[in-house]
């Protein structure tokens, strides 16, 4: 139980702010980015997987999610579960490639994948060429009407403590320490019977249906969605929120998001640039905090926890 | 005969690396593997456990283990060590050693989500084993260590321990002296030995150290340039005049 209790000041947080709905929208769009993140930890700090095309995924999971319930109708929760299907479908084939090349050339591949994705969006017609999708609905739930971003926030935190779950019950069993071991050493996995085709598919699969689920509350939180918002910058952003955060940690990402989402809001009243201020910062958080913001609360990260 | 090696060659890119290498080994038997560096040693044991490709037979319980691949050696019961050390090094010692005992593990990923009874009787065998191996190889200590802030000798240690988790038929060592003082190899030596007996191992051994060699081994087989130029008991080695030439070079300074 005590594992679970970091949860608790999430949940708290929306509380003081019920008056402000701009403010929770905010909190819900670092949620959604959290779990875009944590798929990209999975792909990188669980599988040593580099990828710099995640946001095409994101695009994938968005234009899925926003094409079934603009065009056809389809209720947002079947909408959602199928673009993440879509993304993680999509992410096998991205995956392939994987099994040949690594490193710089994977990052590569990637980058390539996700800049084709951008492009073949702006073609084609369902998914509304270079201008995008207007007026997504907003989900409706079972019992309640979503547009409230209070619901929507707890939606999405309700999301990310069942991947914490997941992750933290793999993190010391069979499939977590095969992922990383396979990160650490391919040779010595593979010699103890880990089949790398099997679990660097799955990390590619996985990381992809996250960013996929994350697409597509993306595109009804947001209404509107076009391909510009899935550029290069997206993945990037992505990445840097698992170093900036603490990798290999659901809070660590979480702490990452707020920093990318968060602060460029915190700071739009002011008349200063959030690049230089994020630049600045992030160049501090690396060189004092190599590990991420995480370290200052000194949390091991969940395969460095005692367990004999 | 455990392991039957038969006319074994590795080719990199035109260079022949070993060249039509047979060689037995007994069970149960402590077989060494010399010669000097560069004479194919550490490629035979990466042909064997498919990290390098090869032509030729392998036959290990009467299965070809040339003809498998890489992940599924261990559970023919082939398990090794590497000459440096591939530990996995962001995990605890206890993570390097659940990895070792990867292929035994019995549950699916809705077991372990769900934590179900298979999944909980599973985690407790292995946590049960991975506390016997640590306590015999006296690593208990270090379990929910960093296994890179680790003294080198201990590493070697691990590493071991992680190959004899995965309950192995032959453990193949890889030069596990090398870097080691003369107190450290030696309490090296008897936890092998000490290995060897209690789990019943064959063991086929890499190592330089010629003093431990002759001390350990009951067959040496000797390799130069990629070929076998001698093989026989510790005694027989030491007198064989081939060996001598490959060691310290032949009087005449030509090579034939």
């Amino acid at each position: 139980m005590k594992k679970y209790l970091w949860f608790i000041p999430f949940v708290l947080v929306p509380l003081p702010f019920l008056g402000y709905p701009f403010l929770l929208s905010i909190f819900v769009l670092i949620g959604i980015y959290t779990i875009a993140a944590i798929g990209m930890d999975v792909l990188t700090t669980w599988a040593g997987q580099i990828s710099i095309g995640n946001a095409a995924f994101f695009a994938v999971g968005a234009y899925t999610s926003a094409i079934l319930v603009v065009n056809f109708h389809v209720p947002f929760l079947i909408a959602f579960l199928i673009s993440g299907l879509f993304a993680m479908i999509i992410g096998i084939v991205v995956g392939l490639p994987a099994l040949r090349v690594s490193g710089f050339y994977l990052a590569v591949v990637t980058m390539a994948f996700g800049i084709a994705v951008q492009q073949i969006i702006g073609v084609f017609q369902i998914t509304g060429g270079y201008n995008g999708i207007r007026n997504i609905p907003v989900p409706s739930f079972w019992i309640f009407k979503a547009s409230n971003p209070v619901y929507q926030y707890y939606v999405v935190l309700t999301i990310i403590f069942l991947i914490f779950i997941v992750l933290s019950r793999i993190s010391f069993s069979k499939s977590g320490l095969a992922l990383f071991a396979m990160r650490d050493s391919e040779i010595a996995a593979r010699a103890f019977g880990v089949n790398l085709l099997k679990y660097k598919l799955a990390a590619f699969a996985a990381s992809a249906a996250l960013t996929g689920l994350a697409g597509s509350l993306y595109a009804s939180a947001i209404g509107f969605i076009s391909p510009s918002q899935f550029d290069l910058t997206l993945s990037l952003d992505l990445l840097a929120m698992v170093i900036v955060g603490g990798a290999g940690s659901v809070m660590g990402v979480m702490i990452g998001a707020a920093f990318f989402v968060g602060l460029p809001f915190l700071l739009s009243g002011y008349n200063i640039s959030i690049t230089i201020i994020q630049g600045v910062a992030l160049i501090v958080i690396l060189l004092f905090l190599p590990k991420g913001l995480l370290q200052i609360f000194k949390i091991r990260d969940l395969f460095k926890k005692k367990v004999i | 005969m455990i392991l039957s090696i038969k006319a074994l060659s590795v080719k990199f890119k035109g260079l022949i690396a070993v060249n039509n290498f047979s060689m037995d080994v007994e069970k149960g038997s402590f077989h060494s593997l010399i010669g000097p560096n560069g004479a194919g040693k550490t490629t035979v044991v990466n042909a064997l456990t498919r990290v390098v490709p090869s032509t030729g037979t392998a036959l290990f319980e009467g299965i070809d283990l040339l003809k498998m691949p890489a992940h599924r050696i261990i559970n023919a019961g082939v398990a090794r060590t590497f000459q440096n050390l591939e530990l996995f090094k962001n995990l605890t010692v206890a993570g390097n050693l659940y990895i070792g005992a990867h292929h035994t593990i019995n549950y699916n990923f809705f077991d372990e989500i769900f934590g179900t009874k298979s999944y909980k009787s599973e985690q407790s065998r292995i946590f049960r084993n991975v506390t016997e191996i640590s306590e015999m190889l006296d690593i208990k200590r270090y379990l929910n260590m960093s296994v890179s802030s680790l003294p080198y000798g201990t590493q070697k240690l691990v590493e071991i321990g992680r190959a004899v988790i995965s309950k192995p038929k032959l453990l193949i060592l890889d030069e596990p002296f090398a870097g080691l003082n003369d107190q450290e190899s030696e309490k090296l030596k008897e936890e092998i030995l000490r290995i060897k007996g209690f789990y019943a191992l064959t063991i086929l051994m890499i190592e330089h150290d010629m003093k431990i060699v002759m001390s350990v081994s009951d067959k040496i087989t000797v390799m130069n340039f990629g070929e076998k130029i001698a093989e026989g008991s510790p005694s027989e080695i030491i007198q064989n005049r081939k060996v001598a030439e490959a060691y310290l070079g032949d009087r005449s300074y030509s090579r034939s």
